[in-house]
């Protein structure tokens, strides 16, 4: 594989490209609409039936706690809530292409999943503390921010540990060497992979700056919050591949979003016990 | 001869392992594995440390400060007063870049603070392989006690063998 490739290649020609399920991305949408409401998004989520037996599977779960099975849809996102359920969709829609290895970033099975997890979860708790932005819509920034990785991938088998080596030798990050290597990084190509799926400005531009919040003028509080999310899943090392800590972290985040290192200790207990609690509950209903 | 068979320790948990059988400990960030070992009983533990403080005594493997503690206790459940010998492993550096010098990086606070709690407590110990940009795993085979560390770039080596330490003592 030469070292010209074009972000259009990667699109074109990557073997397997993840898609993201229309109905998934109608309900990301409908949730966001001020004349949503529980018909509208079980209508929509009706549409697709592996989908809708994966959300009401994680509804049923334990962790929801609900005193009785939620049969259908529109009982679901009645009892849950709209944002909750939208949050379910995008798990449910996701876990079957992140949960695959990623060669390229020695990424095994589960682990893209696990830090992609960990990261919307971190990002969600960030939001919450910080009252910047809204948390379920940093869930699901934080989910996709790595999409990228998923499309890049191939095209970085057999090479990712010289790249890691070089990143570490020219005093560079993994994402900087990515861009001197292919000339982008995985950043650009999620970027460019949630433009083609059409997926919410906002959200684009979390994937294509989660790196680099510095570099967007007038960073929006979704892109810091997104950053710190990565920040703490790399912190408990949930998920590191081969490009592993070889990231800048942007303090500047942490002033925007008015966090301590203190209030970040806080948040990281909190973030450990629902990550447990979360993460097995979405494996085991997700994989079923 | 089969492998050992081998048990992963999550975030904030301890784990200890009599005779046989080995323990790992994936993907160390900022947090720490402390490990504890008894060469004469052949019983050792890990601990994946996660923050540097805590006070929730449900989560005591979780703190640096309380986790050691834990740990010596896990362990002596299982055998009364011998010599117990530590190591520890991780606490890599994740916040670098420009600016950054002015925040407490995680994985500093989580060594300082598990090291003086070690000291407080007069614990021997023999190994350590701490900061860095990198993540790590460790292993440690609780029959032979030796202590395996891996990195995606420096690859595997065995940081100490707390057998064979107690024996050059």
């Amino acid at each position: 594989m030469g070292t010209v490739v074009t972000l259009e290649d990667i699109v074109a020609k990557t073997p397997d490209l993840p898609s993201f399920p229309a109905a998934a991305m109608k309900v990301l949408r409908e949730a966001e609409s001020s004349t949503s409401n529980a018909s509208s998004i079980a209508q929509i989520l009706a549409q697709d039936q592996a989908l809708s037996a994966r959300v009401l599977r994680l509804a049923n779960s334990a962790y929801y706690g609900l005193t009785r099975k939620v049969s259908n849809l529109q009982e679901s996102v009645v009892v849950l809530g709209t944002r909750c359920v939208r949050n379910l969709c995008m798990v449910a829609a996701t876990y079957p292409w992140m949960s695959r290895s990623l060669d390229g970033y020695a990424l095994g099975p589960r682990e893209l999943w696990t830090h992609s997890f960990g990261t919307a979860l971190g990002s969600q708790f960030i939001a919450r503390f910080s009252k910047k932005c809204n948390e379920d819509l940093a869930f699901t920034a934080g989910l996709l921010h790595d999409i990228g990785k998923v499309a890049l991938s191939v095209w970085l088998e057999n090479k990712t540990l010289s790249v890691a080596k070089y990143a570490s030798q020219a005093d560079v990050t993994f994402d900087a060497a990515e861009k001197r290597i292919l000339g982008f990084d995985h950043c650009q190509v999620g970027e460019h992979l949630a433009i083609n799926w059409n997926l919410p400005e906002d959200i684009v531009a979390a994937i294509r700056w989660h790196h680099t919040p510095g570099a967007i003028e007038n960073t929006p509080p979704l892109v810091d919050c997104v950053h710190l999310g990565i920040y703490m899943t790399m912190a408990m090392g949930l998920g590191l591949g081969g490009d592993g800590l070889q990231y800048e972290f942007c303090p500047d985040s942490f002033d925007r979003l008015g966090i301590s290192a203190t209030a970040l200790d806080q948040i990281a207990d909190e973030f450990l016990s629902a990550y447990a609690e979360y993460e097995q509950m979405f494996h085991e209903l997700a994989a079923a | 001869m089969a492998p050992p068979s081998t048990t992963s320790v999550g975030l904030g948990q301890i784990l200890v392992l009599e005779d046989k059988g080995c323990v790992r400990c994936n993907e160390i960030g900022s947090t720490v594995a402390l490990v504890a070992y008894i060469p004469e009983d052949k019983i050792g533990g890990v601990a994946h440390i996660v923050l540097p403080e805590g006070t929730d005594s449900g989560h005591a493997a979780r703190y640096a400060n309380r986790a050691p503690q834990a740990l010596v206790e896990a362990l002596c459940g299982k055998q009364g007063n011998k010599q117990i010998l530590f190591a520890y492993v991780g606490g890599s550096q994740v916040l670098h870049g420009q600016g950054s010098e002015s925040w407490s990086d995680l994985g500093a606070r989580n060594v300082l603070a598990i090291e003086q709690q070690l000291q407080s407590m007069d614990a021997t110990v023999v190994a350590t392989d701490t900061g860095g940009a990198y993540g790590r795993s460790l292993t440690l085979d609780v029959s032979t006690g030796a202590l395996t560390i891996s990195s995606f770039t420096r690859g595997s080596q065995v940081l100490c063998n707390f057998i064979q330490k107690l024996e050059a003592a």
